[in-house]
């Protein structure tokens, strides 16, 4: 068979995985769904979206969730969790984890991380 | 008569040569960590080494900005060259304006225009045409996206490719960064592009990397074409390198989506395998049906160019057909890694199991009730975190004791779970020698790479022989 007239099957990765644009904001309190990477500095574990960008936000954990936290020290992931107390500009504390999945950060895309309210309540 | 000819045209080319005019525009070096030094001295020398043995009739140079080494470099070795400063958004839109501008007045058709760009560069985003690349200012913590660092686009030079074309300038633009195969898309009629390596992957930086070697065989006479397959059989880093001629396009059409897992390798700073991997673990039969496609695929490009390359011999009353291009390393090479992966893709699945996920609840007197998954219990390094609060200087002594006591009792947890479900432990072990196995992935992908290049030589050669005598703006680019 000559290789010029060799059948090609071209399926690009992004029939694979799908993309979408979201911007990452605060609202209050209530249960959010976060994407973004967990680290440990001075040995507090911290939930950072949007690591060392202008957008950054940062996420501090009770002792007993940041326990739960340290299974994933230096991994993406999304967690869906509660925040009982305002947040302090971009700074927020995490009232209580629902669910942590390990995320894969999407270069193709280029999407910043995503912080979205899922359900709003009220401050204590 | 025919050598008179032959002698006459010689000597027109040589006249005609002389009358090109050749210019050069040399942008980069941004996205480098603080220090004296950054990854693209050596090339940046090297360059300027030909630069100054070399005619220029426009000279620019917009590149890096604050590292002592790299800004020798440019003093002492693009004297000649005007010096547009630190490569910022607003110099790096201001140097493409002026050239831009330059065509049709000061750089006229027949002339040459060579855009070298060696810098760090992103993946393509999803309303880019080409893709983005690093400027002057902070380091970039994710070489997939440049996160952390600023950046332009390769886009901002389209206007000057068709502005080239309009006015039948001799537009060459070599990308030396990351996913640099994105700027392909700027080729036209008139315009050559060389990428150090593909769309979907890395390119490196080092004295044998394509980059570098790109430099070293750039010599007066020669094409972009005969140095870019030169370069890119000589290199061995683990890129792809591109080039847009009819060629390059057909043999990527058909190879560089199949091979393009072979040549990642895990990395911290954006693991190409590890995303790769995670992301085919968790997609749907469609992602590992085309996994193993791809696979097969490959498989049948080597043996279509092996069937090519043969010889019927007669031996006696017998025809004996004799390979004269044997791939075989390449075939086991891919094999070797795709069989590596497939491991690691069944730790990643092994860690999905449902029993892994089944939480159970932990406390202590003083410690409020945590809920931990068996996977969470048995990936946390408890050794560490007990070594760590022992050896903190800042928390008080009680709060110390407490911490202690409580990661001490999940570790004696963590013993149980392990002595009681033996299976679970090795479903994490697999996962844990996911990040030692990736350690190997370079070597398997370098391996891959190394073989791939005889490969695509031979594509290349075979694919050339319909095209001898077309031009392309790669072949008609000569330094």
């Amino acid at each position: 068979m000559k290789i010029k007239t060799m059948m090609i099957l071209t399926i690009t990765s992004s029939q694979c995985f799908s993309t979408s644009l979201h911007a990452a904001m605060l609202e209050g309190c209530g249960f959010y769904k976060v994407e973004g990477i967990v680290r440990e500095d001075k040995l507090k574990v911290k939930l950072i979206v949007n690591e060392k960008s202008v957008s950054e936000i940062k996420f501090s954990a009770p002792f007993n969730w940041e326990t739960k936290l340290r299974a994933y020290i230096n991994d993406p992931v999304t967690v869906q969790l509660k925040i009982e107390k305002r947040p302090d500009g971009t700074l927020a504390e995490i009232h209580s984890i629902q669910e942590i999945s390990l995320r894969v950060p999407d270069p193709m895309s280029f999407k910043p991380e995503d912080l979205k309210l899922i359900k709003k309540a009220g401050c204590r | 008569m025919k050598k008179i000819l032959l002698l006459a045209l010689f000597f027109t080319q040589l006249h005609a040569a002389e009358n090109v005019r050749s210019n050069i525009m040399i942008l980069g070096g941004g996205g480098e960590p603080q220090g004296n030094e950054t990854i693209f001295d050596t090339s940046l020398a090297k360059l300027g080494n030909y630069f100054n043995k070399t005619k220029w009739n426009n000279a620019s140079v917009a590149f890096n900005g604050g590292h002592n080494v790299t800004e020798t470099v440019l003093n002492q070795k693009f004297t000649a060259a005007e010096n547009k400063g630190h490569f910022t958004d607003v110099n790096y839109k201001q140097i493409i304006n002026e050239y831009t501008d330059k065509i049709g007045k000061t750089i006229k058709s027949g002339d040459q225009l060579l855009v070298y760009v060696y810098t760090h560069g992103g993946q393509r985003k999803e309303n880019q045409t080409t893709h983005s690349i690093s400027t002057t200012g902070a380091a970039i913590t994710d070489t997939n996206n440049l996160s952390g660092g600023s950046m332009v686009s390769m886009d901002d030079l389209k206007t000057l490719t068709e502005k080239a074309k309009n006015n039948g300038v001799k537009l060459a633009i070599v990308d030396l960064s990351c996913h640099s195969g994105a700027s392909l898309a700027l080729a036209n009629e008139n315009t050559c592009v060389v990428s150090a390596t593909g769309p979907n992957h890395l390119a490196y930086a080092s004295q044998t990397a394509f980059g570098d070697t790109f430099v070293d065989k750039m010599t007066p006479g020669k094409n972009l074409e005969e140095i870019f397959l030169d370069a890119r059989s000589s290199s061995d880093d683990n890129g792809m390198p591109m080039i847009s001629t009819p060629e390059n396009f057909q043999i990527t059409k058909n190879l560089y989506d199949a091979i393009t897992p072979y040549l990642y390798s895990a990395n911290k700073d954006g693991d190409k395998l590890g995303n790769y991997l995670l992301k085919t673990a968790q997609s749907d039969l469609s992602c590992r049906m085309k996994r193993e496609d791809d696979f097969k695929r490959i498989n049948d490009l080597i043996d279509q160019i092996e069937s090519i390359n043969t010889v019927t011999k007669k031996v006696l009353f017998w025809n004996h057909v004799e390979k004269t291009l044997d791939l075989s390393e390449l075939r086991a090479s891919i094999k070797e890694y795709k069989m590596q992966q497939d491991q690691m893709l069944k730790a990643l699945e092994t860690m999905n199991t449902p029993d892994l996920k089944i939480i159970d609840h932990y406390s202590m007197e003083d410690i409020e009730s945590t809920p931990l998954s068996r996977l969470e219990l048995l990936r946390t390094d408890y050794d560490k975190v007990i070594n760590d609060m022992q050896n903190d200087a800042v928390m008080s002594a009680s709060e110390r004791e407490r911490n202690v006591r409580w990661f001490t009792y999940l570790k004696s947890k963590q013993t149980e779970l392990n002595n009681s479900r033996p299976e679970l432990k090795r479903a994490i072990n697999i996962g844990l020698d996911f990040d030692k196995e990736s350690l190997r992935s370079y070597s398997l992908a370098s391996q891959v790479k190394n073989n791939e290049k005889k490969l695509y030589d031979s594509f290349y050669k075979h694919y050339k022989k319909e095209n001898a005598e077309k031009s392309n703006p790669c072949r008609d680019f000569v330094l």
